[in-house]
């Protein structure tokens, strides 16, 4: 494969976090459905016993958080708002219809895949700290009964909603949809190049990086047209 | 407690497409009638609960008042209140009140707990912790209006007073109904317990406690163990019992079913 024209777009070590996250929060994540949908109780089998998996949820739940917390300071001067992410909503429809004609100015990240970052790290920040307030035996008791039925709640209605946003965005990066298809490629872990793309792709998705990194490294051999 | 039972009406996490074993349901509804007018607060009750469940708790510390242990908790499954207050006269007065387990007829625990048949209730009304099933979430301390389930340190599972399902189903009364001296604490079916309950109440009445009258509160579709109170009027004197418990909505809402 000829690797001249290809970009590395998320590196080894965050490929890592991203995928050792995301099996933890599959495992916490089915245990918990579990519990809020007791007719799926089979559903926290992935820990062992129901028993087993009650004590470890909150560990494995601390271990996601953790994690995100790592991704959070790797990821987030790339999710920063700037004033172009307007651009992105103002032609949202051509977006969603994967029609690549106007440049929208998008750096690493488009305002969507902002707003994916960060309402993640808002709902997983939220279901930590409710978390440890419902968390027996260690830390519930500190704790008055009305907080904790107050956090067991909004643990739910988080961990509810999380659940469904991230089946229903996985299914759609990965299957559905044309614009984004190219973000389960970057960071996907099997093969080391699928965390790779294609100029072309970079030049249609995330012109302004190539005008950044063309100004900075002066070595690249030629500029994009259509790039300012 | 666990125990082979074909009479239970309602299943922790369980709906009602696969209702329980309830073959032999045809039970009456029973019911302990606490009269804290007739408690001297000896605490019998206490020491014959401990006794006939086998429970050994920790030797407490004198914490200022006569309430010991300080609280209920895994191994101490019910407790005497000592509440002194003074009425509007000046006058001083103790309020004594047995604390454990209502055995509501909607259980908030049940409603709360995540765990399928963890927590059951009887057809005569028993609300019984399923221990071997317990997880230890501790969800049925957030669901439980009177704040009366326990989780134990040592091995992460609720406890609370079973109402002596063991004694009850084979005919007995429970421990703290026998062995109470002073014949504050009855057992039998919750239609008599009520009739006891309108004598003793009319009897407080003639004597001037013009408050006297049954705690049943309906807002748990009343309870199994109900009090005989000298102030019905005012609950909330008692040791803080709610003058009008219901299973909280955001418990409710907090899990599905």
């Amino acid at each position: 494969m000829d690797t001249k024209n290809l970009i590395l777009r998320t590196k080894f070590i965050d490929r890592m976090c991203h995928w050792t996250m995301v099996a933890c929060f599959f495992l916490v994540a089915m245990s918990g459905l579990s519990w809020f949908f007791p007719s799926l109780s089979w559903m926290n089998g992935v820990l062992g016993t129901p028993q087993l998996a009650r004590m470890l949820h909150p560990f494995l739940g601390t271990v996601v958080f953790v994690l995100l917390i790592c991704m959070f300071f790797r990821f987030v001067h790339h999710n920063m708002p700037v004033r172009t992410d307007v651009t992105w909503f103002r032609n949202i429809v051509d977006v969603l219809m994967n029609r690549h004609t106007k440049p929208l100015k998008i750096g690493k990240y488009n305002a969507g895949q902002k707003i994916l970052f960060w309402c993640i790290m808002l709902l997983i920040s939220a279901l930590f700290a409710t978390g440890v307030v419902a968390w027996r035996p260690y830390f519930a008791g500190y704790f008055p009964i009305p907080a904790i039925r107050l956090a067991l709640l909004a643990h739910s209605l988080a961990g509810l909603g999380l659940s469904c946003w991230s089946l229903g965005i996985s299914i759609w990066v990965s299957g559905c949809a044309g614009p984004l298809r190219g973000c389960s490629q970057a960071m996907f872990p099997v093969h080391g190049l699928n965390s790779i793309m294609t100029a072309g792709m970079k030049k249609r998705l995330h012109p302004l990086r190539i005008l950044r990194q063309s100004i900075i490294h002066d070595q690249r051999p030629h500029r994009y047209p259509g790039t300012r | 407690m666990a125990m082979q039972s074909q009479d239970i009406i309602r299943r922790s996490a369980t709906n009602g497409l696969t209702p329980a074993p309830q073959a032999r349901d045809h039970q009456q509804e029973v019911a302990k009638l606490i009269d804290v007018s007739i408690c001297t607060g000896c605490k019998g009750c206490q020491v014959a609960c401990s006794e006939w469940n086998d429970l050994r708790d920790e030797v407490g510390h004198n914490v200022g008042v006569y309430d010991n242990p300080a609280d209920l908790t895994a191994e101490t499954w019910t407790v005497i209140r000592f509440d002194e207050v003074e009425d509007e006269s000046g006058r001083l007065e103790w309020l004594l009140r047995k604390e454990g387990c209502m055995h509501c007829e909607e259980p908030g625990c049940l409603k709360a707990c995540p765990s399928p048949g963890a927590i059951v209730q009887f057809a005569n009304g028993i609300v019984d912790f399923q221990s071997d099933q317990c997880i230890g979430c501790g969800y049925c301390i957030a669901g439980c209006p009177f704040d009366v389930p326990r989780i134990n340190k040592k091995d992460n599972k609720a406890y609370k007073c079973t109402l002596c399902a063991d004694r009850v189903s084979v005919g007995q009364e429970p421990a703290c109904v026998k062995t109470c001296p002073t014949g504050a604490i009855s057992f039998g079916s919750k239609a008599d317990m009520k009739d006891l309950a309108a004598t003793r109440v009319a009897e407080l009445k003639s004597r001037g406690h013009e408050g006297a009258g049954l705690y049943d509160p309906q807002g748990v579709g009343g309870t199994h163990v109900m009090y005989v109170l000298t102030h019905a009027d005012k609950p909330e004197m008692y040791h803080r019992l709610p003058k009008d418990p219901h299973i909280s909505r955001l418990c409710a809402a907090g899990k599905n079913g």
